[in-house]
């Protein structure tokens, strides 16, 4: 479990240093990064379109490519995608921990109270 | 009240609050200058986030909407409704501005070669100026017929409804841009009560992507 938590934590720093690599003008690298960045977070068109105030549909469209935002919106979006990754990662960091710390922590019934109901 | 709380917030809805949109669409009178909508269509536009909303800060409470859907290759503007308890504050003007510029900054709408457009009754006087101060055009007269129409709107002589269809041109971005750009000031026109746009990246973003629309051809 904790390999593959550790796998998707890797995903996403990786994606991430990509991200600053791509070329936001490009609108095929625009759509590329956007519907990757869709598939890592895990989110809808219209979760995407409520946290960046935009309309599902327009979601849809920039994916397909029908429309696309001028690129001083892509740069809102991208700072957008490297947010939500960063809380991502840490999600998943919290998760990883509070399974670790569960997993140590085996619930054993007390002595005293196995003792009790024995008698 | 203080102008602190009597702040108005300009955003676009979101689909968790399609209900309270759409409430707010039901408690406004219609008139029968306006294409009166199915309960269907509102909640559809409220759903898809594509809604625009004037909500007091202090409540919450919607005070103005209106719609910006693409419809074919039209992207169209309408539903215009402001609440009794806020007119004369010019805050449809506000809105239809917010929701052209949003629009216009996250579609590239002629990009794609699509228009803007919005559509007037012939007896509809007061979004008339509105669209015209805004930057919307005459575009061509629109009659349809009276058995096509519905039964709440107001028919021409010849039974029919009649009206214009206005078209924002790419042109008139630019003006659109010098407004955001120097004559809004976080107030309404007043000069005291505070506008604020609600945009991811704020009201800098929206204005460097109305620059990139504005045509080559006119600097």
């Amino acid at each position: 479990m904790a390999t593959a938590t550790l796998t998707r934590v890797d995903e996403l720093a990786a994606f991430k240093e990509e991200l600053k690599r791509v070329d936001l003008k490009v609108d095929s690298d625009f759509q590329k990064a956007l519907q990757s960045a869709q598939r890592l977070l895990e989110m809808s068109d219209r979760e995407i379109g409520d946290a960046l105030s935009v309309s599902r549909p327009s979601v849809n469209r920039w994916m397909n490519g029908a429309n696309l935002p001028y690129n001083a919106m892509r740069k809102v979006v991208f700072d957008w995608i490297e947010k939500s990754l960063t809380s991502k990662m840490r999600t998943i960091a919290e998760i990883e921990r509070s399974q670790r710390l569960s997993s140590s922590s085996t619930p054993v019934a007390p002595l005293s109270y196995v003792a009790k109901s024995r008698a | 009240m203080d102008s602190a709380s009597d702040a108005f917030i300009f955003c676009q809805v979101p689909s968790s609050l399609a209900n309270l949109a759409y409430a707010f669409h039901q408690s406004q009178s219609t008139n029968e200058h306006i294409w009166p909508r199915t309960e269907e269509q509102i909640r559809a536009y409220a759903e898809n986030g594509e809604l625009f909303a004037v909500r007091r800060r202090s409540t919450g409470e919607f005070v103005a909407l209106c719609y910006s859907t693409l419809d074919g290759n039209n992207w169209e503007i309408g539903g215009l409704t402001t609440a009794d308890s806020a007119r004369g504050l010019h805050l449809g003007t506000f809105l239809v501005r917010f929701a052209l510029a949003h629009t216009i900054a996250w579609n590239s709408p002629w990009d794609s070669g699509q228009d803007i457009i919005a559509h007037v009754h012939d007896e509809n006087k007061k979004p008339r100026n509105l669209l015209s101060n805004v930057g919307f055009e005459f575009a061509k007269k629109v009659e349809i017929p009276g058995d096509k129409a519905p039964a709440s709107m107001k028919r021409n002589p010849a039974g029919n409804v009649s009206g214009d269809e206005l078209r924002f041109p790419q042109s008139a971005v630019k003006s659109l841009l010098t407004w955001f750009e120097k004559e809004y000031k976080d107030t309404l026109d007043d000069g005291k009560t505070p506008a604020l746009f609600d945009i991811l990246g704020g009201v800098g973003a929206l204005i460097e992507a109305l620059r990139e629309a504005i045509p080559p051809s006119q600097p």
